[in-house]
């Protein structure tokens, strides 16, 4: 028995070193940057210099503020476009015409790459945090949109005719009926979304020094301290990793909450 | 040989299809005649949002003189270059992730961290590294698109049904033979799916780039007609980038459908 038991733990063990085990090349690639790196102030700064630009930037201040203000950024302009590409999607799906009058509007919104949309946004809402939440926005308001009206094209009617067996009210229905079928197909247009507001969100930053990482990425080049640069794209890195996980876990939940997923 | 039958059915589902494209270009329509509509009114300073007229005008001032032409070339070109090696590097590397297991595992986490990386933040570190030229785009390019490549091609080498591996080991094909003659062919069709997504992420890099490191091409037309307060060329050249992106997306396409097989349709 308790031979067993060891056995088992041994072999979860050994699982667990082999799958750490995994991380070696990416580390193998780091420790010999680190020894064939030219200089600290070349284009490729030794990787030990990032840390080193990470904790000045952690002590000044600096990274703190600027990773809030992209996530607060990231984070408002992903929550208005999920109001409004709900919205939008739900007033588009109300009529195929409409649907179909709006395709080819919508195909070349969602063409257009975030960035080109900033020079003229910034023509008229100036610099500033609408600018900033327009932006994130358009970015990432497409997908959810597009889930949106497929999403309501594939509630079945039948729903509906239990809605008016039971003499549901309009808001009951909705808010029983149209809300839950919807919910699975608005979910996955929100995992779409979610990394396009956050490259939305740095793009802004980058372009218009409104602040936060796209901001401190943009000075850091601008005075040529790589180290910085390098440092604040691993920052970067991080929080769209971070992102997707989350994202993904709670699309997950979600859906599992609602037994659609085992 | 058709039967009457059939071929009422097809001028019906011809006729829909009409109706549909008619409905479609109605709504761009609409919304151009309603902004034009706006701006006519002077609803909208026209300083700083062109009517669609003037944007028009503006197109074809820029066709005409050449540059439009030029800037496209210069974007289109370096978007091809980067995409090129991209779709090299990540087939290459994806078919080898595809085939072993334990290559795959110890390259997943590099993946997993490199593929949810937004790209434009890499423009700053190319900028340091490799200084304002075209190689610039190239790099930022590269780093941004080999990923949706390289995972496409992984899938579509999973997807092999056993069947087919099955059929190599009794035909006793080497290794290289089977990379070329069973693997590569039926992975073709994820391989597919990875360059699509890559060449329109390629261009938004390619325009990125422009915007924020080289000072060239579209993406630097842009910043130039903005900060001159042109908002008839910026418009202009915004619409080149749809245009651009939905030519290449076609190309893009067709090249696919000449190399992957298409099933036959039942008729």
């Amino acid at each position: 028995m308790m031979w067993e038991h060891m056995r088992t733990a041994g072999r979860q063990a050994l699982g667990l070193i082999v799958r750490l085990s995994h991380v070696l090349p990416l580390v193998a690639f780091l420790v010999i940057w680190e020894l064939i790196a030219p200089s600290p102030t070349s284009g490729l700064p030794p990787p030990s210099t990032w840390w080193e630009a990470v904790k000045a930037m952690e002590t000044s201040g600096v990274l703190g503020e600027a990773i809030a203000h992209t996530a607060w950024t990231f984070v408002a302009g992903l929550g208005l476009a999920c109001v409004l590409g709900l919205v939008m999607g739900g007033l588009i799906a109300l009529s195929r015409p409409l649907e179909e009058a709006t395709t080819w509007l919508i195909d070349f919104g969602r063409a257009l790459p975030v960035v080109v949309v900033i020079p003229p946004a910034v023509l008229v809402l100036k610099y500033g945090t609408t600018l900033e939440l327009f932006t994130v926005c358009f970015g990432a308001i497409w997908p959810i949109v597009l889930a949106v009206v497929r999403g309501s094209r594939d509630i079945p009617p039948t729903l509906f005719e239990v809605g008016s067996v039971f003499r549901l009210s309009a808001w009951t229905n909705f808010r029983k009926l149209v809300i839950p079928a919807l919910l699975p197909a608005f979910l996955s247009g929100v995992r779409i979304a979610t990394p396009m507001a956050l490259i939305g969100a740095i793009a802004v930053e980058l372009l218009t020094g409104s602040g936060g990482i796209g901001t401190e990425l943009s000075l850091a080049a601008g005075r040529l301290d790589t180290p910085a640069v390098w440092a604040l794209v691993v920052v970067a890195g991080i929080g769209g990793w971070i992102v997707n996980v989350l994202s993904n876990a709670a699309f997950r939940g979600a859906l599992r909450s609602r037994g659609r997923i085992s | 040989m058709s039967s009457p039958d059939q071929s009422l059915s097809l001028r019906l589902s011809m006729s829909r299809a009409l109706a549909r494209i008619g409905l479609r270009a109605s709504g761009v329509i609409v919304a151009l005649v309603a902004w034009q509509v706006v701006c006519e009114l002077g609803l909208a300073n026209l300083d700083l949002v062109p009517s669609p007229i003037d944007v028009a005008r503006a197109f074809v001032d820029l066709a005409s003189s050449g540059v439009l032409f030029e800037d496209a070339a210069h974007t289109v070109g370096a978007t091809l270059m980067g995409w090129g090696i991209a779709a090299v590097a990540g087939v290459v590397v994806g078919a080898v992730l595809g085939v072993s297991h334990v290559a795959r595992a110890y390259a997943s986490p590099a993946v997993d961290l490199f593929r949810t990386f937004p790209p434009i933040a890499f423009v700053p570190v190319a900028l340091v590294a490799v200084g304002l030229s075209v190689r610039l785009e190239i790099v930022v390019i590269v780093a941004g698109c080999v990923w949706p490549i390289l995972i496409g091609t992984t899938d579509g080498v999973r997807g092999i049904s056993a069947e087919k591996h099955d059929l190599a080991r009794v035909l006793r094909l080497g290794r290289l033979a089977r990379i070329r003659k069973i693997v590569l062919p039926a992975a073709l069709g994820g391989v597919m799916v990875g360059l699509r997504v890559g060449m329109g992420l390629a261009l938004v890099l390619a325009v990125t780039a422009e915007m924020i490191g080289n000072p060239s091409g579209i993406g630097y037309a842009i910043v130039r007609a903005g900060e001159s307060l042109h908002p008839d060329r910026l418009y202009a050249y915004i619409v080149t980038v749809g245009i651009l992106g939905v030519a290449l997306n076609v190309a893009v396409v067709a090249l696919s459908e000449r190399l992957v097989p298409q099933p036959r349709r039942r008729q």
